[in-house]
């Protein structure tokens, strides 16, 4: 069987730096291509100079054939006719890939009208056919919705049906769930698959996620520093990957559940304990008469954390897991609801007794490049808690500190002098968690910490914070949407739905037989990474 | 070379010219302008007089230089009114949001509200013409300016994580403020202040040509423009010297302040 597309040796440069090396791949009619790698390690890249939409300071060379036509050597114009006819494209961000004061009839309309002569009649009705297809029927598909209108699995629905309506030979999608939560994104990749099935099309699936690889590839080509080191079937890669990347990036997704601890006679005490709590935002307002009623983030949510504990908080975006953090941090106030810290009520307590408790819960942020002062020193940096104590240390003593614990998160002393510019993603949120233990708190909050890491990173932060929870006994409350990361490293979960916690439970009783019908649908939706005897081993 | 570059070395040497030209009229100028030689009056540029003499016989490159001092002396004591006072109350704003903000925003949305010669000449009604008093109507005007561009970055950079890291480790919002906002808003400070000297400049020369700056005999372009409108038939390059050295300066100035903006990456 002939391929349906081919590129052969595809190289793309920007300024002196070869982005993109000689990658040569194939892809056939009814096959998904799965194209997984790191950040940075060429995919978007390599998608965008198939489409030759490439930013305007690259060049490419190679050659790219579709069905027997070579892209490559076709003018500009005759390329934007291949685009959106012949080739579909689906983005990441669903919130931005859409005109949000075009109808959404409108947008996808505009990809017919541009090209084939139809009337507006005729191109409104494929966009009707086309916003069937990816499930955005009757009232929900309405033409003349407008963008805010919708969610965002709906927006990334109809980016789809942007990239459909013309039946393309191929389609290009560029981490098209990343931006989506768990159950919405098992939703959209089962629609792909079943348009790439039926239809009998090809398909470029870009992700950084081999979970989503495994559940829809046929092929996969692992990318790293710009060239493809393995391509294979996706089950020889899954089980038996042959490049030692691939098979790095594998174990590194591959994310062992904790192994349940052996339950002790003498339960730790709680060190934190939250009762009640109520936190509500107000809401504009739409009446002259009535007040709105306010947004509830947090609707009488109760939990506790026992000393040298790892507990879990899973729930999807918008559930309140991030409010609950801040009141627990003593960044907001609760309307009703009380925290407590060693049987000290945190809520409320001001001055001396607030920075006594603060030093014992230390937290550790989402964006490892948001959460520094970029011109403050790491030394200054992982120093800023001292101003907790009542009396700070004296330098010296201060400067065997912050080596100290720049040690115990695996950088060196001297990187103290350093600033946060000249790290890595991997290395920044190492830095926020030397911040967090300078203090020797009893217990750190996650904010999503390793969301933003890409999964080596992942997998190597995930083993530190097991590391220095053992050593340490320091209790962790771990905020997380992704539930097989919380699974590796949480004694204890529980599970948040619109501002409640819906089941709580030891992590594994949780994860091997959910209770409630949400966390039974999250455990359904999330992708998993089957374990294979050598991989696992 | 870039334009951002190019508009940076040029700016920066127009500005370093007439910088050096004021600090050096404190010295030295080529005549001394406060003995007159009428017997000299009037005459165009030559070897002698350079930039020619005005209708006292004074030597106008000696003007110039004396008019530059002026001119950078109350542009830059306005702008300094201006960052001292604009800054803490746009980063108080910042901080404390709420009524604060709001007290302190519909504060110089009154100050906006005044038209700038309005006020100068309201100013120098009640207290008279003089440098000091354009200094302080230049400078009152800088302070809302000061204080919007400073609350819109420190609003920023209070999204930013590092923040709440800090109110973890307990520190409140003033010093918060202090030690993480401003630093980081310096390199914005520094292209709006750079723009606010050459609208400094040429508000002061807007005052002395209506008489309201510096007061006889300092010299000040302004004055200079004013006393040469009678002799244009007579006398053009009496015009064209001062009017010039505005132009240059306050183009100057605004490269500076591009070169810088493009500089930092920021779009201030």
């Amino acid at each position: 069987m002939t391929a349906l597309l081919e590129v052969v040796d595809l190289s793309v440069v920007i300024g002196a730096v070869r982005i993109v090396k000689n990658v040569s791949l194939d892809v056939r009619a009814g096959e998904i291509l799965g194209l997984v790698g790191a950040s940075g390690s060429g995919k978007s890249m390599t998608a965008l100079g198939i489409m030759r939409l490439l930013p305007l300071r690259a060049s490419s060379t190679g050659i790219t054939r579709l069905n027997g036509a070579t892209l490559s050597a076709k003018s500009e114009a005759e390329m934007r006719a291949v685009r959106g006819r012949d080739i579909g494209m689906v983005f990441q961000e669903p919130m931005s890939a859409l005109n949000p004061l075009m109808r959404i009839g409108d947008q996808v309309a505009e990809t017919v009208r541009s090209h084939r002569r139809v009337s507006r009649a005729e191109a409104q009705g494929l966009a009707r056919d086309a916003l069937d297809l990816v499930g955005l029927r009757g009232e929900q598909g309405a033409l003349d919705r407008l963008p805010y209108e919708l969610s965002g699995g709906q927006r990334q629905r109809v980016a789809i049906a942007m990239a459909m309506v013309l039946s393309p030979q191929l389609l290009i999608a560029d981490e098209p769930t990343t931006a989506l939560d768990v159950i919405t994104q098992a939703q959209v990749l089962l629609l792909l698959q079943g348009m790439v099935r039926t239809r009998n099309m090809g398909m470029i699936l870009v992700t950084h996620d081999l979970a989503v690889i495994a559940q829809l590839a046929d092929r996969v080509a692992v990318m790293h520093e710009g060239e493809i080191v393995e391509q294979a079937t996706a089950a020889e890669i899954l089980q038996r990957p042959r490049n030692a990347y691939s098979a790095a990036l594998l174990a590194a997704s591959l994310l062992k559940p904790k192994r349940a601890e052996q339950r002790r006679t003498d339960a730790p005490p709680t060190i934190l304990q939250v009762r009640g709590v109520v936190r509500e935002y107000p809401r504009r307002r739409t009446s002259l008469w009535h007040p709105a009623a306010p947004l509830r983030a947090l609707d009488g949510v109760s939990l506790s954390v026992r000393a040298g504990e790892t507990v879990g908080l899973v729930g999807e975006s918008g559930s309140g897991k991030s409010s609950l953090l801040r009141v627990i941090l003593a960044l907001e106030q609760a309307q009703a609801g009380d925290v407590s810290l060693f049987g000290e009520t945190l809520s409320g307590a001001r001055g001396a007794t607030l920075s006594r408790l603060r030093r014992s819960i230390q937290v550790v942020f989402q964006d490892p490049y948001g959460s520094f002062d970029p011109r403050w020193t790491v030394e200054r940096l992982i120093g800023e808690p001292f101003f907790l104590l009542d009396s700070p240390p004296s330098n010296a003593e201060r400067r065997r500190k912050v080596a100290m614990v720049l040690e115990q998160v695996g950088l060196s002393p001297a990187d103290a002098q350093r600033l946060p510019r000249e790290f890595s993603g991997g290395e920044r949120q190492r830095i926020a968690i030397a911040r967090a233990l300078i203090t020797e708190p009893a217990m750190i909050a996650f904010d999503e910490a390793v969301s933003a890491l890409d999964v080596l990173i992942r997998a190597q932060v995930l083993a530190l914070l097991a590391d220095l929870a053992e050593r340490l006994k320091v209790a962790y409350l771990f905020v997380s949407h992704d539930l097989q990361v919380i699974r590796a490293i949480a004694d204890r979960v529980y599970v948040m739905q619109q501002g409640r916690i819906v089941e709580e439970g030891a992590a594994a009783a949780v994860f091997d037989s959910p209770r409630h019908a949400y966390t039974q649908a999250l455990l359904a939706a999330s992708p998993v990474l089957a374990v294979n005897p050598q991989a696992g081993a | 070379m870039s334009f951002a570059r190019k508009s940076l070395g040029a700016g920066a040497l127009i500005t370093a010219l007439f910088v050096a030209l004021a600090a050096a009229a404190q010295f030295w100028t080529p005549y001394d302008v406060r003995i007159l030689h009428i017997a000299d009056k009037l005459q165009a540029p030559s070897g002698r007089h350079w930039f020619g003499t005005d209708q006292l016989g004074r030597d106008v490159l000696s003007m110039i230089m004396l008019g530059a001092q002026t001119s950078v002396g109350v542009a830059l004591l306005s702008v300094i009114i201006g960052v001292c006072i604009g800054v803490p109350l746009g980063l108080l704003g910042a901080a404390r949001r709420g009524a604060t903000d709001e007290i302190v925003m519909r504060g110089n949305d009154l100050i906006f509200a005044f038209p700038a010669l309005l006020l100068a000449i309201l100013i120098t009604a009640v207290f008279g013409p003089g440098a000091v008093n354009a200094i302080v109507a230049i400078g009152i005007f800088n302070i809302p300016v000061f204080a919007r561009v400073t609350r819109a970055g420190a609003l920023q950079q209070w999204t930013k994580d590092f923040t709440l890291a800090a109110r973890v480790a307990g520190k409140g919002p003033l010093r918060i403020s202090w030690q993480h906002i401003l630093p980081n808003l310096l390199g914005l400070l520094v292209v709006q202040g750079t723009i606010q000297f050459s609208l400094g400049v040429i508000a002061e020369a807007g005052l002395s040509y209506v008489g309201l700056s510096a007061q006889p005999p300092t010299p000040s372009w302004g004055r200079m423009l004013n006393e040469a409108q009678t002799l244009t038939a007579l006398a053009p390059y009496l015009a064209l010297f001062p009017g010039f050295a505005v132009l240059l300066f306050v183009l100057g100035l605004n490269l500076l302040g591009e070169g810088l903006r493009r500089r930092s990456g920021g779009s201030a």
